[in-house]
């Protein structure tokens, strides 16, 4: 925190320097988050918007809150415009996954990999189209490690009411992956579950 | 990790059905964090960042000043090119029609000036004009007044003319239309009320008035009769003056010839009024 703190401090004072060396070691979580909303291109502009904003808005930093979350919960920010954006909602981009080039075990581990991080983007997404108030602590708290109590103090507000809202964002987060939710028994397999809900659109 | 347990869902009255729901979502929430994206972050990502909001604070705020100056030359430039261009289309396609164009008589009013600036004949072949009465000469009794003003008939139908186009023509507020257009507002009154209604006369120029009473007086010194008429002017209400205004008819020889006046003196000795 004390390194965070003096170097927030030069960066306020308009030192980029300082800035630049500030979120190079937040970057990986910066880039996690924009990742998780976008592909390739995209993930490298919502990661350097995320920094432009966080440079933007540096006067607004209280520091009695971590560095990391207040940037990371920037990053969220984004990431929810993103996906709120019209040209998000009218273009499906689709990933390109390392097509198996034979049978066999050997082949099929980098396929069940793709598959198990599309799903792991698709829990993540729907956390990220959470409202703010539920967004934030669901994220920064299963995903970053961050504490409620630091939680509290980037927000403002009670570890209780942020308890009341993680909670509130599993029901939501419930509806949203109703699907892989439906049958427990069957959720480390990401291919059976595809099927599953293939059998429910022909329902 | 968050402190959330399947005791707190029970504190704030969860549906103990749904609990295990919970745990589920919680496992995948959890299998979630570990998500590692396909590639690790870019190097320079954040020196590109800031390198691209440095550009576009100068682009945007920095050497503005400039940018700025030559915005407004080239809006001034563009509003004054298309001013310059309204009005060389609106001088090209002729000049603006004034009401009561169509209803002036072109041809006669121009065989109208022709015959009036050329009283010989000279004016160039066009419609014969229309005759008129001849004009009635009238002295005043002094002998000192102008005649009343003769009015042509060619300025008579100018002038109806000009009337009926200025009655005709609409003003701007009330445009012919259904509703708010672009062509104006709704008309507050109808068509024909708005094209017949009545404004206020204009203010004629005054003319010399005089009442006028036809009588046959008898020439004495003479033996004749001769119709003459009795002028009596605005300034002096009381006495008709007798003007022969026409040649006598009931002789071969005149006693007095148009415009003669009579002096008021003479008038006892010389007229007997019938």
């Amino acid at each position: 925190m004390e390194p965070d703190n003096e170097l927030v401090r030069r960066a306020v004072a308009g030192d980029t320097e300082a800035f630049t060396t500030l979120c190079d070691s937040h970057r990986a979580r910066v880039w996690r988050i924009a990742a998780s909303v976008g592909h390739a291109a995209d993930a490298d502009d919502l990661a350097q918007e995320a920094i432009i904003r966080a440079y933007c808005a540096l006067a607004t930093y209280r520091a009695d809150a971590p560095f990391g979350a207040w940037l990371c919960r920037i990053a969220l920010n984004v990431a929810h415009d993103y996906q709120r954006s019209a040209w998000r909602r009218r273009i499906v981009l689709w990933p390109r996954t390392a097509l198996p080039d034979g049978g066999g075990p050997a082949v099929e581990a980098p396929a069940a990999a793709a598959e198990r991080r599309e799903l792991q983007r698709r829990v993540r997404q729907a956390v990220a189209a959470l409202p703010a108030s539920q967004r934030v602590p669901l994220w920064l708290s299963y995903f970053e490690g961050f504490t409620l109590a630091e939680l509290a103090l980037l927000e403002g507000v009670p570890e209780s009411t942020l308890r009341s809202r993680v909670r509130a964002g599993l029901r939501k987060l419930e509806r949203a992956l109703a699907d892989l939710l439906e049958d427990p028994g069957e959720a480390a397999s990401p291919v059976d579950r595809g099927e599953a809900a293939e059998r429910r659109c022909r329902t | 990790m968050p402190n959330v347990t399947r005791k707190n869902v029970k504190d704030v009255g969860g549906d103990v059905g749904r609990e295990p729901t919970f745990s589920n979502m919680e496992t995948l929430l959890r299998d979630a964090a570990g998500y590692e994206p396909e590639r690790d972050a870019p190097a320079g990502l954040v020196a590109r960042a800031v390198a691209r909001h440095q550009h576009r604070a100068s682009r945007f705020y920095g050497r503005d000043s400039d940018a700025r100056h030559g915005r407004a030359l080239t809006l001034c430039g563009g509003a004054a090119a298309a001013a310059a261009a309204a009005v060389l289309v609106v001088a090209l396609v002729g000049p603006p029609v004034r009401p009561g164009d169509a209803l002036r008589p072109v041809p006669e009013r121009s065989a109208a000036r022709a015959t009036r600036d050329h009283p010989t004949g000279s004016a160039a072949p066009g419609p014969p004009a229309v005759p008129t009465a001849p004009a009635k000469t009238v002295a005043s009794a002094a002998g000192t007044g102008a005649p009343p003003p003769v009015v042509g008939v060619h300025d008579e139908r100018r002038r109806v003319a000009a009337t009926r186009a200025r009655r005709n023509s609409v003003p701007a507020g009330h445009r012919l239309g259904r509703g708010g257009t672009s062509a104006g507002p709704r008309p507050r009154i109808g068509r024909t009320r708005a094209l017949t209604r009545r404004r206020p006369p204009r203010p004629v120029p005054a003319a010399p008035r005089a009442r006028w009473e036809v009588q046959t007086v008898q020439v004495e010194s003479y033996g004749v009769l001769a119709p003459v008429l009795l002028a009596q002017s605005e300034e002096s209400e009381t006495t008709l003056t007798p003007v022969v205004v026409d040649i006598p008819v009931y002789a071969d020889t005149y006693a007095a010839a148009a415009g003669d006046v009579r002096p008021a003196a003479a008038e006892a000795s010389d007229f007997e009024t019938e």
